[in-house]
């Protein structure tokens, strides 16, 4: 009975694997924005960033 | 020695010389001893008077599991229960007892059902002497029977406490014998040592479920505590199993990451150079358009920043020029370094990479918005295409090896736990001390 799940659960983790690399799967974030303005390369600054606000923090003390 | 298979068995049956209980001697042929079940009087079976050759003053009565006279299936072959013996060796001051049950078969001779903790074994006389050969590491010799090597589980002098029914020697309570025992699970090779006389046996680990049913005794046999020294593992073949499909597995997930990395292109489409000035009125720049040709696959996005006790963060848009879509992340690039009274630190990295995945085939191009605390930040951004990973690989090798290694880890307890009250532990535990 494990041998029978353990092998469901290793071809369900080589598919992972396999569909993982296909696509090139990451954890990074990332929003996908619509409809961007043609002028944008233009002017950079027209455009509205998901990610321009960002506060650094440095230092325990 | 026994009836010639053509005259029928007869049970010979007469009264208690001592204290004129019935008694039945179901092996008159094959029996020395018969003890008096109710004066406890041990008679000579060959005298034909039935001579007492001891009483036994028994206080506490054992009263068997199996009844005497019952008779079983067992393996095929029917036996009845003719005597019942307790017998006790005593470690480190504390008692062990087990029960002894003497099964006979006029036809197929004696057998013994030896039960402890709940533990059943079906023993019977070895054929011939085992061979003795020593296993490396083994910490004494161990027994070969019919190739199956038995190692040494323990030695203890063994008592009789207390003895009931027909026994085809002149059993005494009180009587010792050195008994040592050697297992291959689910096989057990005994050894009595007595004066003058060493007897071989060999048993069968055998469930209290299967005596009960070859006996058909009423209610459930007694619940079983720990781990016999012959009992079978009942993981051992699923650790087998398992572990061969672990390798397999371990096989089939490289060679889908070798397949990957074989057909990947890792081909870089953009490399660009940039300046940040805290001084510039407008920040933001956009990189020069790259293709992605091929197939959706992943891009990498790495960050090279001449950061000195500075960080620089970076928000980028990946905008496909034809569909006016965009895919907006952040990434800082931080690097610190000094010195203190441990020496020289570092912290950070100067480079970050970024992978968006499923990036389709198009006409692309970055928009990059950085801040710093930096007055002056000169950064290049590379961009890679198809690039395989090596993290999917080790994460799913980590995730195949766990069950296997739990399952293992399981095994290896109920070895523990079999092997702890043998002469050799698997673990020894150390004596606490008293600081």
């Amino acid at each position: 009975m494990r041998s029978r799940t353990y092998q469901i659960y290793g071809i369900i983790l080589l598919a992972l694997l396999f569909y993982v690399q296909l696509i090139g799967w990451s954890w990074t974030d990332v929003d996908e924005v619509k409809q961007v303005p043609r002028t944008v390369r233009d002017n950079p600054g027209s455009y509205r960033a998901h990610y321009n606000t960002y506060i650094h923090y440095h230092g325990g003390k | 020695m026994g009836p010639k298979k053509s005259e029928p068995v007869k049970v010979k049956s007469f009264q208690c010389p001592k204290c004129g209980a019935p008694i039945e001697l179901r092996a008159p042929h094959a029996i020395h001893t018969v003890i008096c079940a109710s004066c406890n009087s041990a008679l000579d079976a060959k005298n034909p008077d039935f001579a007492v050759l001891r009483q036994y003053s028994q206080k506490i009565k054992y009263r068997p599991l199996i009844p005497l006279g019952a008779k079983g299936r067992l393996k095929g072959e029917i036996f009845q229960c003719i005597g019942f013996m307790r017998r006790r060796t005593t470690v480190e001051g504390i008692n062990y007892d087990w029960s002894e049950y003497l099964l006979y078969n006029p036809y197929k001779g004696f057998r013994w059902l030896v039960e402890s903790q709940g533990h059943w074994t079906s023993v019977k006389p070895a054929s011939s002497t085992p061979k003795q050969v020593w296993t490396p590491g083994s910490p004494q010799a161990d027994f070969e029977v019919f190739g199956s090597t038995y190692k040494h589980f323990q030695t203890v002098t063994a008592k009789v406490i207390f003895v009931i029914g027909e026994f085809y020697w002149q059993v005494k309570v009180g009587e010792t014998v050195e008994c040592a025992d050697y297992v291959c699970p689910p096989h057990i090779l005994s050894r009595e040592k007595s004066e003058g006389e060493v007897t071989w046996s060999i048993g069968d680990y055998t469930t209290g479920q299967d005596v009960w049913t070859a006996f058909k005794l009423p209610g459930n046999p007694p619940p079983l505590t720990g781990v016999a020294a012959a009992q079978p593992s009942p993981l051992l073949d699923e650790v087998q199993l398992v572990g061969h499909w672990m390798w397999t597995f371990v096989l089939i997930a490289c060679v889908i990451q070798i397949a990957f990395v074989l057909i990947s292109a890792d081909e870089q489409v953009l490399r660009q150079s940039f300046q940040y000035s805290n001084t510039q009125t407008e920040k933001s720049k956009v990189s020069n358009f790259f293709e992605l040709k091929g197939r959706a696959s992943n891009l990498v996005i790495q960050t090279d920043a001449d950061v000195d006790n500075h960080y620089v963060y970076n928000s980028y848009a990946l905008i496909n020029e034809t569909t006016q879509q965009a895919l907006d992340f952040g990434r800082e690039v931080e690097y610190y370094h000094g010195s203190d009274y441990d020496g020289p630190w570092t912290e950070g990295s100067r480079t970050d990479t970024a992978t968006i995945s499923s990036v389709s085939a198009g006409r692309y191009f970055l928009r990059i918005e950085p801040q710093s605390d930096a007055p002056v930040v000169n950064y290049t951004v590379t961009v890679r295409r198809d690039v395989t990973a090596l993290w999917p690989l080790i994460v799913a090798l980590v995730l195949l090896v766990l069950p296997p290694c739990f399952l293992k880890y399981r095994q290896w307890s109920f070895e523990v736990e079999r092997w702890k009250e043998s002469d050799h532990p698997l673990i020894v535990s150390g004596e606490g001390s008293d600081d």
